[in-house]
């Protein structure tokens, strides 16, 4: 079959080195401790973490560490064919175990003694990449809840078909049956906490994709932190910052926020919840939003108070 | 990133979106500023030896936060408060906690915290004040105290070394609650003060605001120890004690002290939906707000009393602020801020930690 078209797109328009569209909200599950929806394309996963609170089996407990614990689970309805998946299939185990080996790395147990971390996931729409994306989200529910962490580890995944490496797969190319390399990244630290790999890869090959999934990671990691580093760009003013109150989106009112680099532009649209980076904005918009202008600062700060800063 | 959960239509979100940004305005910026994410480096001067503290990790030289929240800074000490976390208990704190088991000379007391608290036996004082006598037999008879899943009000006593922390109820005030209803809000919204326990005589009602984020909200049976509570005048205390003696085991409370808790029971969960602090003047405040807007007990809940309710502290911030009413007027369409406006000024979200 082919993947990609002679133009060099893939099956969904996009091109080979190519994620797909971001979006993470946090706060969506009311009673958790920290909660978080993180979605890639298609593909949306829900994250929520209780605790660390008392161990729920006392042979459980330990003494130096917090017991991490995480329970991976498909909606039904999340896949094309309504199927109903039994409880603790080995792939839903797996993954689990997977998902728990990974935030275990970076949750500092060591100042949680004999206490507990609960992590349930469940994929609400599944396209492809729900290992990565279940990482992403839980390690955005772990930050809200406001456990201490060494880093905020990021997953992407990478293929290689038709003889190009490709960045984030989607479930048609998933199950293409060629090789999937998730990775799990630390990005401050630089290390990989996780790599699974379907099927086989030449060596040379494998370390391009490989490279090329670590930069999906940096890649989800920059969009993570892309919120806060514009706020900590504000307060030193070599960098030009203009906001617009933006609200011809019609169903939401919208801020937008426009940062000039020194060298290049960049375009931020904030729903007051989410941040998403606009591309093809066109020039009439923009205008249209220089008409809207409204005083930057309110809007700034009304922004972190979303943020919950 | 935090969504108020309310299902609102376009107008109430806007209105909603603007007062919030307006008490956010008036909020202190240095806070804001101070804000780090997991894994930012905390700029640092490297020539002093810094000490880094609880939300700090070093890296490479580097020090990093481990948690969301704000920097700190005590001399060399380098912290990071974390916005929104468990209950982290302190000694003196006073909290509301559930009985989750009978054990040996001990109940085990869920405080929304890392690990369950003990109440050690030994360290409350009995309902009627007798002296406990320490044999076996008062051992067996524990559970004529406290049982599983009681609601009691206590004191952090201390820490073992094991990191479990004690509680004690050696007064008169702290025991059982009965009659009433536990609401759980998130434990920063409660911020630490003298007074946690209020008799709210005009509404008959006892809340309890406790420090864990349970807050207690009761039928106001007897006047316990008057040296503790406060503003209660002698002749209804000694009045309230006789007929709670009298009443002790007849188990009715009145239809309007019901409706009266559910009043202010609601009021906190307003409170907590919008993220604001809960203090009992701003809960007397939407109480008296809900009264003279003549809304339904359970109306209290729906989105258009929550706007109200942030349109009015943000107008109220406002009017603190010093700034001319005229922008006020401008900036709240709505008539709420021509309403009767009460004696005590209000400090909402003034710290960026009540904000998430």
């Amino acid at each position: 079959m082919e993947f990609i078209s002679p133009e060099g797109l893939r099956l969904d328009g996009r091109r080979p080195l190519e994620m797909r569209q971001l979006r993470a909200q946090i706060g969506v599950v009311s009673k958790a401790d920290g909660s978080a929806v993180f979605e890639m394309g298609n593909t949306k996963v829900i994250a929520a973490v209780y605790g660390p609170r008392e161990v729920e089996n006392r042979a459980q407990q330990m003494n130096d560490q917090a017991l991490v614990r995480c329970e991976y689970t498909m909606a039904n309805f999340s896949t094309g064919d309504r199927v109903r998946k039994p409880k603790g299939d080995r792939r839903s185990t797996e993954i689990s175990m997977v998902i728990r080996q990974t935030m275990e790395a970076c949750i500092m147990t060591n100042l949680m003694p004999r206490s507990q971390i609960d992590i349930f996931v469940q994929v609400l729409q599944a396209d492809g990449g729900t290992r990565s994306a279940c990482i992403n989200a839980a390690t955005l529910a772990l930050a809200d809840a406001g456990i201490p962490m060494r880093d905020l580890v990021t997953s992407c995944s990478a293929g290689y078909l038709n003889t190009t490496s490709l960045l984030d797969l989607n479930y048609v190319e998933d199950s293409a049956g060629g090789p999937d390399v998730t990775v799990g990244f630390l990005p401050k630290l630089d290390k990989v906490t996780l790599l699974q790999m379907d099927s086989k890869l030449p060596l040379d090959t494998f370390e391009t994709v490989m490279q090329l999934a670590t930069e999906g990671c940096k890649a989800v990691a920059n969009y993570i932190r892309e919120v806060r580093t514009l706020l900590a760009l504000l307060p030193y003013s070599n960098i030009n910052m203009v906001i617009y109150s933006y609200s011809a989106n019609a169903r939401n009112s919208c801020l937008c926020i426009h940062v000039i680099y020194p060298a290049k532009h960049h375009l931020y649209l904030v729903d007051r919840y989410c941040l998403r980076t606009l591309s093809n904005f066109s020039i009439d918009e923009v205008h249209s939003l220089r008409a809207a202008r409204t005083e930057p600062l309110e809007i700034v700060e009304a922004w972190r108070y979303g943020l919950g800063f | 990133m935090r969504e108020i959960e309310l299902s609102l239509n376009q107008t109430q979100k806007i209105r909603l979106q603007r007062a919030l940004e307006n008490l956010q305005c008036l909020s202190s910026k240095s806070a804001a500023n101070a804000s780090v994410t997991v894994a930012d480096t905390i700029p640092v001067n490297n020539e002093d030896n810094i000490l880094k503290g609880h939300g700090t990790l070093e890296l490479d030289g580097e020090v990093v936060a481990t948690v969301c929240g704000v920097v700190d800074r005590v001399d060399k000490l380098v912290i990071v408060r974390s916005l929104r976390s468990r209950y982290k208990p302190d000694t003196g704190d006073i909290i509301v906690g559930r009985v989750v088991e009978v054990a040996q000379k001990r109940w085990r007391v869920e405080i929304h915290s890392n690990q369950d608290a003990v109440l050690m036996l030994s360290s409350v004082t009995l309902p009627d004040g007798i002296q406990r006598r320490r044999t076996a037999v008062d051992e067996l008879n524990m559970r004529n105290i406290f049982v599983e899943n009681d609601v009691i009000s206590a004191e952090v006593r201390n820490s073992q070394h094991d990191g479990t922390w004690q509680l004690h109820a050696r007064s008169d005030k702290y025991g059982k609650l009965e009659r009433g209803q536990l609401i759980t809000v998130p434990s920063y919204l409660v911020k630490r003060c003298k007074q946690h326990f209020h008799q709210l005589d005009q509404y008959g009602a006892l809340l309890i605001l406790g420090c864990n984020g349970y807050v207690w909200v009761g039928e106001l049976t007897v006047a316990k120890d008057g040296m503790e509570v406060d503003d209660v005048n002698e002749s209804e205390k000694t009045n309230a004690n006789s007929i709670g003696e009298i009443n002790l085991e007849e188990n009715y409370t009145p239809l309007e002290t019901r409706q009266n808790v559910c009043r202010i029971a609601n009021a906190v969960r307003v409170l907590a939906v919008l993220g604001f602090n809960i203090t009992v003047e701003v809960i007397l405040e939407l109480c008296d707000l809900s009264t003279s807007l003549n809304l339904d007990i359970h109306d209290m809940l729906g989105a258009e009393f929550c706007v109200a309710v942030a349109e009015k502290e943000s107008s109220h911030a406002k009017s603190s602020e010093l700034l001319i009413a005229a922008i006020a007027s401008e900036l709240c369409p709505h008539s709420l801020h021509t309403l009767p406006a009460l004696a005590i000024p209000v400090k909402i979200a003034s710290s960026s930690e009540c904000s998430g």
